[in-house]
């Protein structure tokens, strides 16, 4: 499946905010970390002149069995990847400051997605017991459709959260889910409803016609379920269940 | 034996060459599972993984090794990297948790 003009798209779009124009802007230094995982999907760890430490996954170096095995293609990982910060961006704050940038770039002649470094470790529960950090955190999950959002797939520093690998989200109905520990967690914690902002969130989402930019930036069907996730959640007044896609 | 050695890279602030630096040793041994080295807890035991082959969830519970072998496809950020090699019996380098399914 062809998804050259979402990546136009996308490429279009990017570069507003300060962030990302220091991960497009600028030169990497020096070569990749000699990364020792084969097999898996292509990933580079680079760093940036001004310092910042990245990694690229080029389109063309995912796992495609893997991608199959979440229904996604072979190709829409990079793609999910950069539209997951694209749709928190939009959404602005507090989603915006959980999820770990991502543009569009391509790295030695493969295009592919650019994400920043997320500080912190893996497998703290600190953040699913907090709710300033798990109810957003949650609600981006259930709106992006992710599908393996495990204890290693978030960085915690002690006082933030950051959100990585978005790869597989954006996910149709029917499509396999591994984890989703912050919707879990909400829902254990009861406190499924939305608040406020989470409503007022949504209804920007809709009211747009191209869901801030989203059905640009999507493929056709992937867009239509993520408007269709979002006025299921204003319709209920709370957050989708798990592999509620 | 399987082993499943995950380390990260940093850059050295001096030299700004690329350090690997140990996270954990996971050993998969028949039924059982230790788990060792400085970040052993960022390592978790009983994480579900998809088989791309299969499209499956596995867990520790279905067979360690084949658990073992999938540890590269739970992980894909790219902040660890990840190395499985079939070895024969080795001790664990340091202080272990071990995890069993056998009865």
């Amino acid at each position: 499946m062809n998804i050259d003009s979402q990546i136009a798209a996308v490429k279009a779009a990017q570069g507003a905010l300060p962030g990302e124009r220091h991960m497009l802007g600028e030169a990497f230094f020096g070569s990749p970390a000699p990364t020792s995982s084969p097999g898996m999907n292509t990933t580079m760890q680079l760093e940036l002149a001004g310092g910042a430490i990245v990694f690229h996954k080029p389109f063309s170096g995912v796992d495609v069995a893997n991608a199959i095995a979440f229904r996604q293609t072979d190709e829409t990982p990079p793609l999910h990847e950069a539209v997951a910060w694209r749709l928190a961006a939009a959404l602005g704050s507090p989603w915006q400051e959980i999820v770990a940038p991502c543009v569009l770039r391509d790295y030695a002649g493969e295009d592919g997605s650019l994400s920043l470094q997320a500080s912190g470790w893996p497998r703290d529960a600190a953040p699913t017991l907090n709710p300033t950090w798990c109810l957003p955190a949650a609600f981006f999950d259930s709106l992006i459709a992710q599908q393996d959002r495990h204890d290693g797939n978030w960085r915690w520093n002690g006082e933030r959260l950051t959100l990585i690998d978005h790869g597989y989200a954006f996910a149709l109905s029917g499509a396999f889910v591994n984890y989703s520990d912050f919707v879990v967690a909400r829902h254990a914690h009861g406190a499924a409803a939305l608040c406020t902002e989470e409503r007022d969130a949504l209804t920007r989402l809709l009211a747009d016609a191209d869901l801030l930019g989203m059905a640009r930036f999507l493929l056709s069907d992937r867009a239509r379920a993520l408007a269709d996730r979002a006025r299921l959640m204003l319709q209920r007044g709370e957050i989708l269940h798990l592999g509620e896609f | 034996m399987i082993q499943v050695n995950f380390t990260t890279f940093e850059r050295d602030p001096d030299t700004r060459e690329w350090i690997e630096l140990p996270v954990a040793q996971l050993l998969a041994d028949g039924d059982d599972v230790s788990i060792s080295g400085p970040h052993a807890d960022w390592i978790n035991p009983d994480l579900a993984i998809v088989d791309p082959e299969t499209a499956q969830r596995v867990t520790r519970a279905d067979g360690a090794e084949r658990w073992a072998r999938l540890q590269p496809f739970a992980y894909r950020s790219g902040d660890l990297n990840i190395k499985v090699t079939e070895v024969a019996a080795v001790e664990p380098v340091a202080a272990s948790f071990h995890y069993s399914t056998a009865g």
